[in-house]
């Protein structure tokens, strides 16, 4: 009476017994990582070179350059008085398209502009396409969410530093 | 004189003599009832220095520790990202974002494991950091000391 009370569970106890770890015991240490990050040249800023080597560049005239060919890479925005805006991505979030490369775009356009009228429909009343990053616009942060928004109006996740 | 020193030599070995009439033995079994174990020592601190965007990996420094373990006594390790209950075996690598520089980096061990000989036997945390990482740093330099998943587990599985 009592093997066949057991029987059902036996093939679980067997499994369980097969599933057992061999090891008679563990112990366990503490493993800390430090990390030191510099940045490039081992300042805050990193000059950008004209874009062409040995020609000055054009007053007013800022350049983008990317500062890798990695996806996510950091892009510099620096003009001829020598300032510059680095960009990059939200930490933990991605960053495409604005890397030098083609990507693809998303616009909005306000319903009553002639150019919104010209230009061809989507099932979400946006403008997407590919082309290649030759401006790019950053937006107030702390903008609020004002009535007549879309969603393509808020702001970029952009993080700036000059 | 020789007579007397004979009869003195015969009087002390009659008393050196064995003085029980008899003799018996028996035999006894000791059990002894061996309880195998590892102990590791403190792991010291895996360091990264990176610039950011570099164009090479960046292998890290540090991360030695030492295991002590019962003659013949095989043992394995795991390694777990943060210091939640250990639950062995481990992995024999972890990756990990820090949460401070937003740097990524795998960590794993110089070996998967050993065969104790009843000494300390030297190991090390190896960690490699990705190259083309930017990271995130608002000065010239950071480190992660704010961050809140910096510190891991190493296990000992025996």
């Amino acid at each position: 009476m009592r093997s066949a009370s057991l029987a059902p569970v036996l093939p679980a106890l067997m499994a369980l017994l097969a599933g057992a770890p061999s090891w008679a015991g563990t112990t366990e240490a503490s493993v800390t990582v430090g990390i030191t990050l510099s940045q490039p040249g081992g300042s805050g800023v990193t000059p950008v070179p004209p874009s062409t080597p040995g020609q000055p560049q054009r007053p007013g005239v800022c350049v983008s350059r990317s500062l890798s060919e990695q996806t996510g890479a950091v892009v510099q925005v620096a003009c001829d008085s020598g300032q510059f805006v680095s960009i990059e991505a939200v930490p933990g979030q991605r960053f495409l398209g604005v890397h030098g490369g083609a990507f693809r775009y998303t616009l909005s356009i306000a319903k009553d502009s002639s150019v919104y009228e010209a230009a061809a429909n989507d099932a979400f009343g946006w403008r997407t396409g590919w082309g290649t990053v030759t401006m790019l616009r950053l937006y107030d942060l702390t903008q609020p969410n004002k009535p007549g928004d879309v969603w393509a109006d808020r702001p970029l996740e952009l993080r700036v530093s000059f | 004189m020789k007579r007397i020193i004979a009869a003195t030599a015969v009087a002390a070995a009659l008393a050196a003599g064995n003085a029980q009439a008899g003799s018996t033995s028996g035999q006894f079994t000791v059990n002894v009832t061996l309880t195998s174990a590892c102990t590791v020592s403190a792991v010291t601190a895996v360091d990264f220095a990176y610039t950011s965007l570099q164009g090479a990996v960046s292998n890290a420094t540090g991360g030695g520790y030492t295991v002590s373990c019962t003659n013949t006594l095989p043992y394995t390790f795991g390694l777990q990202a943060g210091t939640g209950a250990p639950t062995p075996p481990g992995t024999a690598t972890i990756a990990v974002t820090d949460n401070a520089v937003n740097l990524s980096y795998t960590l794993g061990t110089s070996a998967a494991g050993g065969t104790g000989n009843g000494v300390a036997q030297s190991f090390n945390v190896t960690g490699t950091m990705a190259a083309s990482q930017a990271g995130t740093c608002a000065t010239a330099s950071c480190t992660n000391a704010a961050a809140t998943n910096k510190t891991h587990t190493l296990i000992v599985n025996y």
